[in-house]
C-alpha cells in the first residue's frame, strides 16, 4: 500500500513525536543523574511500515515506511551483575557488621599508643600498665613490709585495676545492649525491605496489566533488594505469572542463598518474597523464667508426694500413675512485665532469646491472606485400564471406567502423602482423545502448600544480620561443647563481644582466685610445721607445734603435705572424713585436706564443711555452725577481692563486679609472710615472703587460663586457652581481637573493592552518562530539525502541487 | 568489550578513591603526629603484641633497678655502719690504757682499769648502737624484722626467779627454800627446821683425824663448834643451829640480778646483757640457740633484682632473688658461748698458771661489754682484780675480742661484696633497661622524616585527587554542545 498524498504529513508528525519523546526520555535521563538506583531508559522506536494485500495491484508500485512509531520505553539492566552485586553485598554487609563492632570493641580495650606521657608512661598501656604498677607496689612492699603507705599504696593500685575492669566490663555490656539495640534495628529493616519490595510487586504488576512497565518502581525496587541484600544473603528469582489467558505479569521471588555450610539444611532456602506474598524476620521471643528458690514452692516445677511437698528436679519427684515425674500444681514458672509471677505463657513477659535466634513468618499478602504455593509435578503416561482410584465411594475402580461412565475428560483426587500438616495433594487425572477415537491417560501430583513460619538454624544466614548476631552470640573457646557438636563446629572460633566479656571474666577470676588463696592460710614455725598458741616454762605464750597422735606418738603436721609421713596423711585424711582413693578421685590435693584439718571441716556432701569461719544466725534465727571449737592453728588473712565491696564473698567474680573486699577497705589486710621465727606466734616484722609471692603472682605466675572456670561455663572447653600471666592474658585478648579486626578489615576491603567492581559494571550498564545524553540530545535534535524540514519540504511539495499546479500566466 | 564509564560510575569511583586518599592521608598525618607506626593492635597484631612484651619487661626491669638502688643505699649505709663499728674497734685495740691494761694483765695499773672499764662499757653500748643503724624507717641490721631493734639493752633475768609462792614439793623451787626440816622437806621458817650442830669453818680433818688431847683448843679441831668456841667432832655438843638448805639460793624472789650477783626488782638496776632480737646474745640455751641459727641460716629477706624471680610448688627459688637480710648478729661474731678456753697468766713473780675459763661469749659486743664490768669491779684505789676469775676471764675476753674481731673484719669484706654484685646489678638493669626501651621504640617509633615525606606525598596525592575530581565533573560533551 502506498502512502498517501497527506501520509507525509503523518510521516513528519511520527518523526518529530519520535525525535521530541526522545528529547523528553534524554531529558529524564540527565534530570535523574543523582536518582539513587536510577536506570538509564531507552526509547524503544520501529519503523512503521503497513504491511497487507492492497485491493488493486499495480506493478511498480513502490511501497515505502510511513515514519516512525515510539513503541515503548526500556531499562538497561544486566541481570546477572545484579546476582553478583547481590552476593558480594551480602558478604560485605558481614564483614561490615563484624567490623563496625570489633571496633567499637577495639575503642574499649585497645590500649596501644595508651598512657600518660606526662608521667613517662606513653605507650605503656592503661590495664597492662596497672598490672605491672601492682608488681611493682608489692617489690616495694618487699622492700619496706610493715611500712603502712606501701600497704596502701598496693590496695589503691588494686583498686585502680578494678576500676579499669569494672570500667571495660561495663562499657562491652553498654556495647552490648547497643549491639542488640542495631540487631533488633536491622531486623526491623529487613522487614520494612521486604515489606517494601511486597508493595511495590503490587504496585508493578498492576502496572504491567494495564501495558506499563513501571520502570521507576522497578528501580524504586532494586534499591530495596539491594538494601536487603546487604543486611541478609538473598537469591532473586524473576518468573512470570500467568494472571489470564495468554496475559503474563512478571513475579519476582526472592529466597535466603543457601549459606549453610551443612547441605542436608534447607531453612536456608527459605522463601521470603513470592509477587505480591512476603514474610518477615522475627527475633525469637522466650518467656522470663524465675530463679529456682528452694524456699518458694511457686518456683519449683516438680512434687514429691510422699513428702508433700515441692521439689526442683526430676529426681526428687514421685513418679505418678502416667510414669512421668509428678508435676508442682501450683508452679508459677513465669514473670509477667510487671514483675508478677504467674503460670500462664501468653501473659508472661517475653525477652529475645539468648541465641539470638531467627524465624521467618509465613508469607502473606497484604490483606493478611496467606501464601499457597502450587507445585505442579511432571505430567506421567499411565495406562487407564490399569490405574485404579476410589471413585468416591470407597469403591477402586480404574481410571479409564470412571472417565468414561462420568463422561468427564479429568478427574482429581486428595492423596495423602502431603509434605505437611495444612497442606493438600492432589493427584489430576486426564484423558485426551486421539483421532482414532481412543485415549490417552496422564497423571499429575500437584501439591498445594501453606505457607509456614520457619526456624532459621544458626548459620542460615550472612550478611549484616548474622554479622550483629554472631557478635551478640559467639563466644569462642566459652562455646557450650554441644553447640559446636550439633550447631556450629566452627563456634569454637568465632569470637563475639560474649567472648571478650569472658575472658575479662577469666582474667578477673584468676586474678582474684590466685590472690584470695595466698592471702588465707595458717602460721607455720620456721620448719613449716602449722603452729598454735602454747606457753613456755617462764609462762609466756609461744608459737608451738600443731600435733596429730600418730601411733601412740605426737606428730607435727608440715604444711607440705609431701613431707608428711603417710601415717600422718592417713590420720589427716581420716580426721577430715577422707581417704586416699576418695582423696584421689576428688582431685583434692594433700593442701586442700590440710586446710580442711585446721578448719575443723568434714568431707560432707561433695565439699568440705563447715564452710564459714564464724557461726552465721539466719534471718529465722538459726545458726549455721562456722569452723568452731574443731579449728586448730593459727589463721591469719582473708578475702582480698570479693564480687561486692560491701562483702567478703569471692564467689563468682566477673570483671564487672570485682572489687576490694569489705575488710581489706577498712584494714590492712595484706598477710607479708605465714613462716614464724622459732618460738614466735607472729612473722618477724619485715618478713615478707608472701609479699613476695604475690609479686610473683602478679608478674610471672603463669596460669592455665580455662574457660571452665568460669561459673556456668563448665561444657566450655576445658583445654587452657591460654597458658600465661595475667600481663600475657590481657595482652592476648588484645591480639585476638587485633587479628579478627585485621582480617576482618583486609576482607571487608576485599569484599568492597569487588562490590565497587561489579557496581561500576552495572553503572556501566544502567547509569546515566553525560556525553551519552549529549549524544543523545544532538541526536534527536537533529532528528527534530530535520521532521520539521521534511515537513516544511511536504507543505512547499503539496502547495505547489495544489496552489501551482493548472495554473497558467 | 570496552566498559562503558559513565558519569555515575565516575563518580562513584572518584567518590571511592577519594576516600582512599583522604584515609591515606590521615593515617599518614597520625603517624606524624603520634610519631608511632601503629595505633591500635589491628594495625599489626604481631608487632603490637611483641611490643606490650618488650614494654612488660621494660616496666620489669626498672622495677628491679628502683628496688635494686634501694637495696644499693641500704647497703651504702650498712657499709658506712660496720665501717663506724670497725673504726671504734680498731680505736679501741689501739687505745693507749688498753693496750697498758693488756701489757700488764697482771699487773695493777690502779685506777685506769675501772676507767678503761667505764669505757669499754661504752664502747659496747656504742657498738649496739651502731648497728641498731637504720636506713629510712628500717632497721638494716635486724634481718627479716626491720621493725624493730636488733640489739638491745635487756635486765639480766634472773634465771632462779620464781614468780609467786615457792611450792616446797616442787623440785624445781628448791633453791627458794633455807632451811631443811626434820623429815627432809624444805622451809623458809627458821623455827620449823631441824637443828644441826654449827659446822668449825677452820676445820682440818687431816689435822682432827691425827689430833691428839692438847690438840682440842686448836681451832682446826673438829667438825663443829661449841659454844664456848672450842671444836668438837660430836654434833651434839655443839651448838644447834637450823639447817640450811645446801641448794638456797637468795635471789630467787628477785626478777633481775645486778651486776654484784644480788637479785632486784627494778630493771634500772638490773645488770644489762645484750639481746639480740629478743633472744640474749650469750646464752647456750637450746631454745636460744635454735633460735639464733634460725636468724643466721633460716631467715631470709628475698627481693626480686632481675636474677629471673621464679617459684617452684609456691617457694622461691633461693638462686632466682636477692636475700637482703642483713643479721646483725652475724657481722658482730656470732652468739652464745664457749666453754674450756684455755688462759695462761703470768704472776708478778714470774709463775706462768693456767686455768680453763667457761662461758666466754662470742659476740664482740658482749666480750667488750664483759671486758668493761670486769675492768669497773677492779679495785679503784690499787686496780686489783676482785678475783683471780676475773683475771683469767679478762684474759680469755681480750683473745676472743681479738678473735672477733678479726671475724668481723671478714664478713665486712663479705658484705662489701654483695655491695659490690648490687652495684654491678644496677648496672646491668640500667642496661637491659635502655636496651628494651631502645627496642621498642624501634618496633613502634615512626622515622620522623620518614613519616614527614609519606605524610608530604599522601597530601600531594590528596590534592591531585581533588584537582581531578574538579575535572572529572566539568568535563563532558554536554560542555562542548552548541545548537
Amino acid at each position: 500500500m502506498g502512502i498517501g498524498t497527506f501520509g507525509s504529513f503523518t510521516q513528519a508528525r511520527l518523526a518529530i513525536y519520535a525525535a521530541q519523546t526522545g528529547i523528553t526520555v534524554t531529558g529524564n535521563n540527565i534530570s535523574n543523574i543523582n536518582t539513587p538506583g536510577y536506570t538509564r531508559q531507552r526509547l524503544n522506536q520501529v519503523s512503521l511500515y503497513a504491511s497487507g494485500a492492497d485491493r488493486y495491484y499495480a506493478a511498480g508500485d513502490v511501497r515505502t515506511g510511513q515514519g516512525a512509531l515510539v513503541k515503548s520505553l526500556s531499562q538497561i539492566r544486566d541481570p546477572y551483575l545484579d546476582i553478583r552485586y547481590r552476593t558480594l553485598s551480602a558478604k560485605t554487609g558481614y564483614a561490615d557488621g563484624r567490623l563496625g563492632v570489633l571496633n567499637q570493641i577495639q575503642q574499649i580495650l585497645d590500649e596501644v599508643g595508651a598512657g600518660d606521657e606526662s608521667k613517662g608512661e606513653g605507650g605503656h598501656g592503661v590495664l597492662g600498665l596497672e598490672l605491672e604498677k601492682l608488681g611493682e607496689a608489692f617489690k616495694n612492699l618487699v622492700d619496706q613490709t610493715g611500712h603502712q603507705e606501701y600497704d596502701n599504696t598496693v590496695r589503691q593500685i588494686a583498686q585502680n585495676l578494678l576500676t579499669k575492669l569494672n570500667s571495660y566490663a561495663n562499657k562491652l555490656e553498654e556495647l552490648r545492649n547497643n549491639t542488640i539495640k542495631e540487631l533488633e534495628q536491622n531486623v526491623a529493616e529487613v522487614n520494612d525491605c521486604l515489606t517494601t519490595i511486597r508493595s511495590l510487586n503490587e504496585e508493578i504488576r498492576k502496572s504491567e496489566i494495564h501495558g506499563d512497565p513501571a520502570l521507576e518502581l522497578r528501580d524504586e525496587r532494586n534499591l530495596a533488594i539491594d538494601k536487603l541484600s546487604d543486611m541478609i544473603d538473598i537469591k532473586v528469582i524473576y518468573t512470570e505469572e500467568e494472571i489470564a489467558a495468554g496475559l503474563k505479569v512478571e513475579k519476582l521471588n526472592i529466597y535466603l542463598d543457601n549459606a549453610n555450610p551443612d547441605g542436608s539444611v534447607k531453612t536456608d532456602e527459605s522463601l521470603l518474597v513470592s509477587g505480591v506474598y512476603s514474610a518477615q524476620l522475627r527475633l525469637d521471643q522466650v518467656p522470663v523464667k524465675r530463679e529456682i528458690d528452694p524456699n518458694d514452692p511457686t518456683t519449683l516445677p516438680f512434687w514429691d508426694d510422699v513428702n508433700q511437698k515441692a521439689v526442683a528436679t526430676e529426681a526428687e519427684a514421685t513418679t505418678g500413675l502416667d510414669g512421668k515425674p509428678m508435676a508442682n500444681a501450683g508452679y508459677l514458672p513465669y514473670l509477667t512485665a510487671e514483675g508478677k509471677p504467674t503460670a500462664v505463657l501468653s501473659e508472661a513477659k517475653k525477652v529475645n532469646d539468648d541465641n539470638y535466634n531467627l524465624s521467618i513468618t509465613s508469607l502473606k499478602d497484604k490483606i493478611g491472606e496467606v501464601y499457597i504455593a502450587i507445585n505442579k509435578g511432571t505430567v506421567i503416561a499411565i495406562d487407564g485400564d490399569k490405574e485404579m482410584v476410589d471413585d468416591g465411594t470407597g469403591q477402586m475402580v480404574s481410571i479409564a471406567d470412571l472417565l468414561a461412565h462420568s463422561g468427564r475428560n479429568s478427574f482429581t483426587v486428595e492423596t495423602p502423602d502431603k509434605p505437611a500438616e495444612g497442606d493438600k495433594s492432589l493427584m489430576i487425572y486426564k484423558r485426551t482423545k486421539l483421532p482414532n477415537g481412543g485415549y490417552t491417560y496422564t497423571r499429575q501430583l500437584v501439591t498445594q502448600e501453606v505457607s509456614k513460619k520457619v526456624q532459621l538454624d544458626d548459620n542460615d544466614l550472612t550478611g549484616r544480620i548474622q554479622a550483629l548476631r554472631e557478635m551478640l552470640t559467639e563466644q569462642g573457646e566459652f562455646t557450650d561443647r554441644d553447640v559446636i557438636a550439633n550447631v556450629d563446629e566452627n563456634a569454637g572460633g568465632k569470637r563475639g563481644i560474649l567472648y571478650y566479656q569472658r575472658t575479662l571474666d577469666l582474667l578477673a577470676n584468676q586474678f582474684a582466685k590466685a590472690m584470695n588463696e595466698a592471702n588465707q592460710g595458717f602460721l607455720q614455725d620456721e620448719e613449716g610445721n602449722y603452729i598454735t598458741k602454747g606457753v613456755n616454762d617462764a609462762g609466756k605464750e609461744i608459737g608451738v607445734a600443731i600435733t596429730i597422735p600418730v601411733n601412740g606418738k605426737d606428730e607435727k603436721i608440715n604444711s607440705d603435705w609431701e613431707k608428711n609421713s603417710e601415717d600422718v596423711q592417713n590420720e589427716i585424711l581420716a580426721a577430715v572424713g577422707l581417704d586416699a582413693d576418695t582423696m584421689k578421685a576428688q582431685r583434692l590435693s594433700g593442701e586442700n585436706v590440710m586446710e580442711a584439718y585446721l578448719k575443723g571441716q568434714t568431707w560432707q556432701n561433695g565439699k568440705f564443711e563447715p564452710e564459714n569461719k564464724e557461726d552465721i544466725t539466719l534471718e529465722d534465727g538459726t545458726v549455721v555452725k562456722g569452723w568452731g571449737e574443731n579449728a586448730k592453728g593459727i589463721f591469719v588473712g582473708g578475702v582480698l577481692f570479693s564480687n561486692n565491696p560491701g562483702n567478703d564473698d569471692p564467689s563468682k567474680i566477673t570483671a564487672a563486679n570485682i572489687s576490694i573486699s569489705n575488710t581489706w577497705q577498712k584494714n590492712h589486710l595484706l598477710v607479708c609472710a605465714y613462716k614464724c621465727p622459732p618460738g614466735a606466734l607472729e612473722p618477724a616484722s619485715g618478713a615478707s615472703d608472701n609479699v613476695l609471692h604475690f609479686e610473683y603472682l602478679v608478674t610471672n605466675q603463669k596460669y592455665d587460663f580455662v574457660p571452665t572456670d568460669l561459673d556456668g561455663y563448665e561444657n566450655a572447653s576445658s583445654a587452657p586457652m591460654l597458658n600465661g600471666t595475667f600481663f600475657e592474658m590481657w595482652n592476648n585478648i588484645g591480639t585476638t581481637r587485633g587479628e579478627d579486626q585485621s582480617h576482618m578489615e583486609s576482607d571487608l576491603n576485599a569484599n568492597y573493592k569487588n562490590l565497587l567492581s561489579v557496581d561500576t559494571s552495572r553503572d556501566s550498564v544502567s547509569s546515566v552518562d553525560f556525553n551519552d545524553e549529549a549524544m543523545n540530545l544532538m541526536m534527536y535534535s537533529k532528528s527534530y530539525n530535520a521532521a520539521c524540514r521534511l515537513m516544511t519540504t511536504i507543505d512547499s511539495v503539496l502547495d505547489k502541487l495544489i496552489n501551482g499546479t493548472g495554473i497558467t500566466t | 568489550m570496552i566498559p562503558r564509564m559513565t558519569t555515575v560510575g565516575t563518580l562513584k569511583n572518584y567518590r571511592y578513591s577519594l576516600n582512599n586518599s583522604n584515609n591515606t592521608m590521615t593515617k599518614a598525618m597520625n603517624t606524624v603526629l603520634t610519631r608511632r607506626l601503629f595505633n591500635s593492635y589491628a594495625e599489626d597484631p604481631a608487632l603490637a603484641t611483641r611490643c606490650f612484651q618488650i614494654r612488660n619487661s621494660y616496666w620489669k626491669a626498672q622495677s628491679q633497678l628502683n628496688v635494686n638502688e634501694s637495696l644499693r643505699h641500704k647497703y651504702d649505709v650498712a657499709w658506712e655502719s660496720l665501717s663506724n663499728m670497725s673504726t671504734d674497734l680498731y680505736a679501741l685495740a689501739e687505745d693507749a690504757s688498753y693496750s697498758s691494761v693488756l701489757r700488764s694483765l697482771s699487773d695493777p695499773t690502779g685506777p685506769g682499769r675501772t676507767a678503761l672499764g667505764q669505757s669499754l662499757s661504752a664502747k659496747a653500748k656504742d657498738l649496739a648502737q651502731i648497728m641498731n643503724g637504720r636506713y629510712g624507717e628500717n632497721y638494716i641490721f635486724s634481718g627479716a624484722d626491720t621493725l624493730r631493734a636488733p640489739f638491745t639493752w635487756e635486765p639480766y633475768e634472773n634465771p632462779a626467779y620464781i614468780k609467786g609462792t615457792p611450792d616446797a614439793a616442787n623440785p624445781d623451787h628448791a633453791h627458794a627454800f633455807q632451811y631443811v626440816q626434820a623429815d627432809g622437806t624444805l622451809t623458809n621458817i627458821e623455827g620449823d627446821a631441824a637443828l644441826v650442830g654449827k659446822p668449825n669453818p677452820n676445820y682440818s680433818k687431816e689435822f682432827t683425824d691425827q689430833a691428839t688431847a692438847a690438840d682440842v683448843d686448836d681451832p682446826r679441831y673438829g667438825q663443829f663448834l661449841r659454844a664456848d668456841g672450842r671444836g668438837t667432832t660430836v654434833e651434839a655438843d655443839a651448838v644447834q643451829i637450823p639447817k640450811e638448805n645446801e641448794n638456797y639460793d637468795p635471789t630467787t624472789s628477785f626478777k633481775y640480778l645486778k651486776a654484784d650477783g644480788s637479785g632486784t626488782d627494778d630493771e634500772n638496776e638490773a645488770a644489762k646483757v645484750l639481746h639480740y632480737r629478743g633472744v640474749r646474745v650469750d646464752s647456750n640455751e637450746p631454745d636460744d640457740v635454735k633460735k639464733m641459727e634460725y636468724f643466721l641460716n633460716g631467715e631470709s629477706k628475698y627481693i626480686d633484682v632481675g636474677l629471673g624471680h621464679k617459684e617452684v610448688d609456691g617457694e622461691v627459688v633461693s638462686s632466682t632473688v636477692f636475700d637482703s637480710a642483713l643479721q646483725g648478729i652475724y657481722f658482730t661474731g656470732g652468739y652464745g658461748t664457749k666453754d674450756g678456753v684455755e688462759v695462761e697468766i703470768e704472776k708478778p713473780d714470774g709463775t706462768i698458771v693456767r686455768k680453763t675459763v667457761d662461758n666466754i661469749p662470742n659476740n664482740v659486743i658482749s666480750v667488750v661489754n664483759e671486758m668493761g664490768e670486769i675492768l669497773q669491779r677492779c679495785n679503784p684505789e690499787d686496780g686489783r682484780w676482785a678475783s683471780e676469775d676475773d683475771q683469767f676471764r679478762f684474759k680469755a675476753l681480750v683473745d676472743q675480742f681479738e678473735e672477733s674481731c678479726s671475724s668481723f673484719r671478714e664478713r665486712w669484706t663479705e658484705m662489701d661484696t654483695q655491695s659490690g654484685f648490687l652495684r654491678d646489678n644496677s648496672e646491668l638493669l640500667t642496661n637491659t633497661k635502655d636496651s628494651l626501651q631502645q627496642q621498642y621504640m624501634e618496633l613502634e617509633d615512626a622515622d620522623p622524616a620518614a613519616a614527614i615525606s609519606d605524610f608530604m606525598f599522601a597530601r600531594y596525592c590528596y590534592d591531585a585527587a581533588l584537582k581531578v575530581g574538579n575535572s572529572v565533573l566539568s568535563q563532558s560533551l554536554m560542555d562542548y554542545m552548541s545548537f
